[in-house]
């Protein structure tokens, strides 16, 4: 079955009716049963985030989408066509490349000055996941694209795979799920598998950066399950002191140049912003590997204590 | 884009958030306990001797035995809290207007705080911070009390 490449719309604008009514639809849940909890100005930061992000987002499409078409016109491989067999690979290659961009965007500083406003809410609801970044285009996270345009699939198949794997992505921000069947939860991103991943307990920092399915995270060694002796707090583990939305999107960009124009020497210049969050040249800020180092040092005193 | 869709968006985003806001009323969420575990949760290392609450219970000050010469600061944003350790550098100056003292700092996301106290707890406070910051490093701006 061929389809025609411009009938294809951004999924992401159809799917905008679908996320207000299943945010309505939850608020009146947690209202009714407790289980869920919104707090109004963490709930309007978050949209207003996602509403900032969608007109940001026109400055990527006009910046790398004229690269993404050049390299699939000029240096593809293949051209596989728009079979539905090529949507399908391009879903699993698109998603592959998402957790490398998830991935790098918690350990390389200025990947994650986009990608930690995703991450500033405290609380964790199906508005936290409209909280995302206004300045993906600062980013390399394009790049990880240019390998399926160079295979042979076209930008624009890619790019509806893309805004799919976004749009599934939307209904695992909730705690009304506590688990699905065992078998979903094996193979797919669940609601308990992400929030693990918005959760700031040093167990579960930079785990689970799966965008659709878990198999990358099992795979990589990111996976870690999500336990009920050790309940997700939502956040970063240097919270946000504003619900501002400018302060929201630009707070690790000011922090980086503080810290370059700062910096004693052009190699922590550097490192400032490629090394993970929370790197300095002293260690007189926490990465999230000293995180767990010390967390695992204090479990492992407790256990020498008790015996 | 089409500014008919944006204004949509905007107005479906204020009433979202106000539907939210009626239903989950913030409730009082900064007490002695709740500091305590909270800032403890974030800094499990840290070792409080004394906590100075807030006469409106937005914003608490913490006196720690470890680290020394670090003042912890937890506030309230909405229902969750938000914790902080600041060491001289990070002060940029204090200032005491009546009842209230607010603490400067060059946090991008949370340029000041503001503690209501009364006049023993607010010596008490200034005392700390004076404590550890040297004279010329502080800017007693505005003092009053
Ligand atoms: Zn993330
Ligand atoms: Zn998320």
């Amino acid at each position: 079955m061929q389809i025609n490449l411009l009938d294809l719309g951004n999924p992401t604008e159809l799917a905008v009716a679908l996320f207000v009514g299943l945010i309505i639809l939850e608020i009146l849940y947690g209202w009714k049963t407790g289980r869920v909890t919104y707090e109004g100005k963490d709930a309007f930061a978050s949209m207003f985030m996602g509403f900032g992000s969608k007109i940001a987002g026109v400055i990527s499409a006009l910046l790398y989408g004229w690269l993404a078409l050049w390299v699939w016109t000029n240096f593809r491989l293949f051209d596989f066509g728009t079979d539905l067999w090529v949507f399908a690979l391009a879903f699993v290659l698109a998603d592959f490349a998402y957790y490398w961009i998830h991935r790098l965007g918690h350990r390389v500083r200025w990947m994650w000055a986009a990608h930690v406003i995703h991450h500033s809410s405290q609380h964790y609801n199906l508005s936290t996941a409209l909280r995302q970044t206004w300045t993906n285009f600062l980013t390399p996270n394009f790049l990880f694209f240019i390998p399926i345009y160079f295979l042979g699939i076209h930008p624009a198949i890619v790019i509806f795979c893309y805004g799919l794997n976004l749009i599934y992505q939307f209904w695992i921000h909730t705690e009304a799920i506590k688990k699905c069947p065992k078998w979903f939860e094996y193979i797919f991103n669940t609601p308990s598998h992400h929030r693990v991943h918005h959760a700031n307990n040093p167990r579960y920092l930079d785990a689970n950066y799966a965008g659709v399915f878990m198999a990358w995270d099992r795979m990589f060694g990111s996976f870690v399950p999500e336990r009920d002796d050790d309940p997700c707090n939502y956040g970063l583990v240097n919270d946000l002191g504003t619900f501002n939305p400018l302060r929201i999107a630009f707070h690790e960009w000011i922090g980086i140049a503080k810290d370059i124009w700062g910096a004693k020497s052009w190699r922590d210049r550097l490192l400032y912003l490629i090394a993970p969050p929370g790197w300095t040249p002293d260690g007189s800020r926490m990465t999230s590997d000293m995180i767990k180092a010390a967390w695992r040092a204090r479990n492992e005193a407790k256990k020498t204590t008790a015996q | 884009m089409d500014p008919v869709q944006l204004a949509i968006s905007l107005m479906s985003i204020t009433l979202l958030a106000f539907l939210a806001a009626k239903l989950f009323p913030v409730k009082e969420v900064l007490n002695l306990a709740s500091v305590q575990a909270e800032y403890q949760r974030y800094n499990p290392e840290a070792v409080i001797d004394t906590i100075i609450l807030g006469l409106d219970h937005k914003a608490a000050l913490l006196k720690l035995t470890q680290p020394q010469d670090q003042l912890g600061i937890v506030t309230r944003l909405g229902d969750r809290l938000v914790c902080r350790t600041v060491g001289k550098d990070d002060i940029a100056s204090f200032a005491v207007s009546g009842d209230t003292l607010t603490i400067n700092s060059d946090d991008f996301t949370q340029p000041y705080v503001s503690i209501r106290l009364d006049p023993d707890e607010m010596q008490s406070a200034q005392r700390l911070i004076t404590s550890f910051t040297e004279p010329e490093g502080a800017t007693h701006a505005n003092q009053s009390a």
